[in-house]
């Protein structure tokens, strides 16, 4: 028996879900009427049946040999990717208000392109891929942006 | 019942170039988001969310549900040339229509799969317009004891049949009930897990919860999916393509087996697309004369296929759109453009807004015969698409998540909660969850909470209400059976396999 991914991540919605109840039982609990259950009960009981339902999770994870992954890639990659991919998703939504829609997405889709390449490929595109990358995103942004703005009228910062 | 001037009034609507154009559109990108492994229907829709904003009510939910339609036809092209399923629906086509296209027809194999999926779609649209009326007049009769134990239903079922395991599903729709929760309780107005935050009063957003979950969740899979493919490079041909109606016609009682097959398991909320093809394709093998020839590039295999997932999309948009509970995840989706657009699917959407819904009925045949159309005529452009990079569509598509989180509210605190739940449906799916139970929770549990305490309110706190009521009883029976038999599967399987 040991700690897989799965059992972890059971672990973690336990944590969060215990924080859930606690709130739930020190939340203001004010009723609709005498025959109401208050505002609480539900969140109360929806916390405590996924604690128990994650715990039970955990056992059959534990129970479970599961000593093939069904991942043909290192974990170490998959987690640099991924983190790689949400922190530019992160940083991206952090300054386009102040840097302005066009620009902060041709910043965040080239950089995401290069990543995704560098990680297909084990290194950047070349100066010339890199110039049709930048081309190309810097089209769609634009495109986008007119697109949403005026046919749309959706106002993007 | 039905009610035939209201066709009259939809078709007003829904003849309209705009409106062909956008059903037009949304079939074209929903056969891209098909055939594109990895790429599925509801992502597809979700992505396209924004794009309806500002529509009229039927031209925005028609080009989605041209979408919809698209993609899960759209599924067979990568099925047959790639043998990867485009779409979860198009998994068992993959079973006859790559033996097919190994054996050098290719063409022929996509011929039936278009012509089936058209009458597999055209059968379950006339199913859904003959179907709902009266289902919605059916379920005026509900109060607030019925409202909650079919919430009650629709979650059980859901979670027993989506997920790898019942624990983890019912986990799923558990999660999407709790952030339903969150904000301002609709009774008292008091506070729940707002944590000071003046954005999550009003609740959690149900549109960027909605993308995430299924749109960035997904991408983040996708790429981790180029890990596993390193340089891999998709060019396939096709000769030709000839829509092969004779084949169908020759083969009618497996495409109405599949038919009824499909719509009626769309209709079973969780089940979804892959339980109805592969549900179908196993009947039609029980009634084949050559069963044996199922899986080595036989006709009937793909006909049941490709019949029956197209036949479950208007299966699946009947319990949405009359009970407000969606029949699979893409129904979800489906439902959050609806709610953009301020209509509450339901049976008071029948009486409110009849030009809308009818509308919508008409939508979904126009979008089956453009469907055909465009596969049919624009088969090697589709082809050509399976060769687009996954490193240039996957930032296009966070793009567009980002865009219509954005533009709902034009607040920013929608587009973190965006990345949350893309995160969040990234290690759902990862562990075997689903996010499907998820957004069907979010949206079962408000009516579930609701009504609970509304029914409690009217019967003075008389709990005995939800098991007096015979309709109210009846959907808590369903839901007992749908918690109790899979458990009593597993045991039986666990005797069986002790016992062996």
């Amino acid at each position: 028996m040991r700690l897989n991914g799965d059992s972890l991540f059971a672990t973690g919605l336990f944590a969060i879900f215990s924080f859930g109840t606690y709130q739930a039982m020190i939340m203001k609990d004010p009723k609709g009427g005498p025959a109401d259950v208050g505002a609480a009960f539900f969140p109360f009981w929806v916390c405590v049946f996924i604690q128990i339902l994650t715990v039970i999770i955990f056992i059959q994870s534990l129970r479970k040999n599961d000593k093939s992954s069904p991942y043909e890639v290192s974990a170490a990659r998959r987690f640099s990717l991924l983190t790689g991919i949400l922190l530019l998703l992160f940083g991206y939504i952090f300054v386009m208000d102040s840097i302005g829609f066009i620009i902060s997405s041709i910043i965040f889709l080239v950089s995401v392109h290069q990543l995704l390449v560098l990680f297909e490929t084990g290194k950047l595109s070349p100066l010339k891929g890199f110039a049709f990358s930048v081309l190309f995103f810097s089209s769609v942004s634009i495109l986008l942006y007119f697109m949403f703005n005026t046919v749309f009228r959706l106002a993007l910062p | 019942m039905i009610d035939f001037t209201h066709y009259a009034d939809a078709l007003g609507l829904v003849l309209q170039v705009k409106v062909i154009i956008a059903i037009a559109g949304g079939t074209i990108l929903g056969i891209i988001f098909g055939a594109l492994p990895g790429l599925t229907a509801a992502m597809g829709i979700a992505v396209l969310l924004p794009l309806t904003y500002d529509m009229p009510p039927v031209m925005g939910f028609g080009m989605l549900l041209g979408t919809y339609c698209g993609a899960v036809s759209g599924g067979s092209i990568s099925a047959t040339l790639l043998n990867i399923p485009g779409t979860p629906s198009s998994v068992a086509t993959t079973l006859d229509a790559y033996p097919m296209a190994r054996k050098g027809e290719a063409g022929r194999a996509l011929g039936i799969a278009i012509a089936a999926s058209f009458v597999g779609g055209i059968f379950s649209s006339v199913v859904l317009s003959l179907a709902a009326p009266p289902i919605a007049e059916f379920a005026l009769k509900f109060g607030a004891a019925e409202y909650f134990s079919l919430a009650i239903f629709g979650l059980t079922i859901i979670a027993s049949v989506s997920g790898k395991s019942l624990a983890k599903g019912i986990v799923a729709g558990l999660i999407g009930v709790f952030v339903s929760l969150v904000g301002l309780d609709p009774t008292t107005g008091s506070a729940r897990y707002t944590f000071g935050e003046m954005s999550l009063l009003s609740g959690v957003a149900f549109l960027p919860a909605l993308i995430g979950l299924f749109a960035v969740g997904q991408a983040l899979t996708d790429a981790e999916e180029i890990l596993k493919r390193k340089g891999a490079s998709i060019q396939k041909q096709v000769s030709s393509v000839h829509l092969r109606f004779s084949t169908i016609l020759k083969r009618w009682k497996t495409v109405l087996l599949s038919c009824i097959v499909g719509t009626t398991v769309g209709a079973i909320p969780g089940a979804g697309g892959s339980v109805a093809s592969f549900v179908a394709y196993d009947q039609a093998r029980r009634i084949s004369k050559t069963p044996e020839k199922f899986g080595t590039g036989h006709d009937e295999g793909v006909i049941a296929s490709e019949t029956s997932n197209n036949a479950m999309t208007g299966g699946a948009i009947i319990p949405m759109i009359t009970l407000g509970v969606p029949g699979e995840a893409a129904a979800a989706v489906l439902m959050g453009g609806l709610m953009i657009q301020g209509l509450r699917p339901g049976p008071l959407l029948f009486t409110d807004q009849a030009d809308v819904v009818y509308g919508i009925f008409i939508a979904l045949f126009i979008a089956n015969i453009f469907m055909m159309l465009f596969q049919y005529f624009g088969i090697r452009v589709f082809v050509k698409v399976l060769a687009v990079p996954r490193s240039l569509l996957i930032p296009i598509i966070l793009l567009f998540c980002v865009i219509g989180s954005f533009g709902v509210s034009g607040n920013l605190f929608d587009v973190y909660l965006l990345l949350i739940f893309g995160v969040l449906g990234y290690f759902l799916n990862r562990f075997g969850y689903g996010t499907a139970p998820v957004v069907l929770g979010m949206i079962l549990g408000t009516v579930a909470e609701s009504e609970f305490r509304k029914g409690l309110i009217m019967f003075q706190g008389d709990w005995t209400v939800f098991f007096t009521r015979p309709i109210s009883l009846g959907f808590l029976a369903c839901a007992a059976i749908c918690t109790v038999l899979p458990l009593y599967q597993k045991w039986r399987d666990a005797r069986r396999t002790v016992s062996k």
